[in-house]
């Protein structure tokens, strides 16, 4: 009988460590480029295209050589190695992964190709030779990816049943999120550091405001109203309020409810979300355009799961920058502004579910002598957002070394292969995770689930709250937190 | 002394480790029931149970989401 030490394994059979590392390798990999080694432009970019424009090619004009098919291949030989040696640690089935991650990969950049067209994504169709367009910019390749998983996991069932052992949306995301940090890294010298601080600082404020009104209220209409057990009615009013499957779990762990209660919530959570991305960043596009940082909080607040709350802000951030031109030097901001209420949610999560089973162990249920570990707040601790704030703060810390003591007129100049490898390398990977993300978020979620035995109940709670108040809350403190926060980042942005 | 357990659930819970198996309806039964094994193969003074749950009991489809269900420690005196 072993004692048990600190299980080193999390570090190679976990995928949150594994979006850490493999965010990190693609950074530094990409990285070298700022510094003459230029090892990662092969990977493959989209640009908006048309009949006599050729939609895809490498990242760096260093690797024009390959072409557009080249580039395309490199990428998925490299991406496919990187993730199958995760796979594999991970203990996942080899052959399925390879055969799954081939077809995601292949349908997903195809999709984001489609989207790429100029009638559907051009900003300035005249460049084009086109009277008008959806002016919906590139990323609306992300929405072409979702609705192409959709119909594959809802009407190809078996076949995507095929594919889900690579359809993994948090790992993608995480990934992404790690390299997002970089992107937002090379913006943020042009900003305050108190500017940046009041935005980190809004950021947690949110997310503590929407804690203690969300989920009290969510756990006492599931209760009062609809008679739930405590069991089922903390895992639900988590699930609902904080942040989909990840608080489901967390929440059920911690007031050691059985696994069938967070598994039953995180297949509502997961159909729901989905719903949530297909409605609410388009309205926030319609309805806050001028108030792109609350729009992108909202996201952040109110779409469930880190994926879907990623790629709505991501769809947001496009649609605003697209199509109102004045808020272009916002475009990463709005996203970020998702990226961060959600890493406070994700951070925030451990501490909610210590507090949970200290009361549950403590007061509710009082079973003699067991205690809580303090150390479960690390376990619950997302690892992916080291990856986030390491690559934000390298980033930012390289880049303010550049430009100090270069005058403002001469920073563009300055950074240039800092630029090359974050906004063309770093940003074309974060791009393809946040594609590949949308695909498998469409695979994963299965609409007949609403029609599972003993989900009636739950799915109406669920709506309720999510449609009668979980949204307008945290629209009102998007609103409180970030309202005209984006005139502090324009005045920056403009020398 | 301190004794690792690893926890599912398959329709009830079952707590192993390589001493033991035992099954119960809920978390108290399996105190009880983990106590009194340990009571029959002559443990004695104070025990502590790190029980860590077995993620194999939750859906692959869902482990990505989070990857830690729970940890219990529990504290026996056998006598």
């Amino acid at each position: 009988m072993a004692e048990r030490g600190i299980d080193w394994s999390s570090l190679w059979k976990k995928e949150d460590w594994w979006s850490l590392w493999l965010g990190m390798l693609i950074f530094f990999l990409c990285l070298a480029a700022a510094y003459g080694v230029d090892l990662m432009g092969w990977v493959v970019s989209a640009k908006v295209w048309n009949a006599t424009i050729t939609p895809i090619g490498p990242a760096s004009k260093n690797y024009a050589y390959l072409g557009p098919i080249g580039s395309l291949i490199v990428t998925y030989i490299v991406l496919l190695i990187l993730t199958t040696i995760g796979a594999a640690a991970m203990g996942w089935n080899v052959k399925k992964f390879v055969g799954g991650f081939t077809f995601i990969f292949f349908a997903t950049y195809l999709c984001w190709v489609i989207g790429h067209n100029a009638w559907i994504a051009a900003t300035k169709p005249e460049k084009y030779g086109l009277p008008w367009s959806l002016h919906m910019t590139g990323e609306a390749g992300y929405i072409v990816a979702l609705i192409v998983g959709l119909l594959i996991g809802n009407f190809a069932k078996g076949f995507a049943e095929q594919l889900k052992e690579a359809a993994k949306p948090e790992w993608f995301i995480k990934t992404a999120i790690v390299l997002l940090g970089a992107v937002v890294g090379l913006k943020a010298p042009s900003v305050p550091p108190e500017i940046l601080a009041n935005f980190l600082f809004r950021g947690l404020c949110a997310i503590v405001e929407a804690y203690l009104l969300y989920w009290a209220l969510v756990y006492w209409i599931a209760r009062r109203y609809f008679g739930l057990t405590r069991e089922w009615a903390a895992p639900l009013a988590s699930g609902i309020s904080i942040c989909g499957v990840s608080a489901a779990i967390a929440t059920g762990g911690a007031i050691r409810a059985r696994p069938i209660v967070p598994v039953m919530v995180a297949s509502l959570v997961i159909v729901f979300a989905v719903v949530e991305l297909l409605i609410i960043p388009f309205l926030a596009a319609a309805f806050l355009w001028n108030q792109p940082l609350v729009a992108g909080a909202w996201m952040g607040l109110a779409v469930k799961t880190d994926g879907a709350a990623a790629a709505s802000g991501e769809i947001v951030d496009a649609l605003i920058t697209g199509q109102h031109p004045e808020f272009a030097p916002l475009k990463g901001w709005i996203v970020n502004a998702a990226i961060i209420t959600k890493i406070f949610i994700d951070i925030f999560i451990g501490v909610w579910a210590f507090i949970l089973a200290v009361i549950w162990v403590y007061y509710i249920e009082r079973k003699p002598g067991e205690r809580v570990e303090k150390l479960e707040i690390w376990y619950r601790f997302p690892k992916f957002v080291i990856g986030y704030f390491l690559t934000f703060f390298i980033i930012l810390m390289i880049a303010s070394a550049i430009v100090k003591g270069v005058s403002p007129e001469a920073h563009k100049e300055a950074l240039a292969p800092l630029a090359l490898a974050v906004k063309s390398e770093m940003n074309n990977f974060r791009r393809i995770f946040f594609a590949l993300t949308f695909f498998s978020i469409g695979l994963i979620s299965d609409f007949s689930t609403l029609r599972r035995e003993g989900l009636g109940k739950l799915a109406l709670i669920y709506f309720v709250c999510l449609f009668g108040f979980i949204l307008w809350i945290g629209l009102a403190i998007s609103w409180i937190f970030f309202a005209d926060f984006h005139k502090f980042l324009l005045q920056s942005a403009t020398p | 002394m301190r004794l690792n357990v690893s926890l599912a659930y398959e329709n009830r819970w079952i707590a192993r480790c390589n001493d033991f198996t035992v099954e119960a309806e809920d978390l108290e039964d399996i105190d009880e029931k983990i106590r009194d094994t340990l009571k029959e193969k002559g443990y004695r003074g104070e025990i502590e149970i790190h029980m860590r749950f077995d993620m194999e009991s939750i859906p692959s489809w869902m482990r990505q989401f989070h990857q830690h269900y729970f940890c219990r420690i529990v504290k026996f005196h056998l006598d």
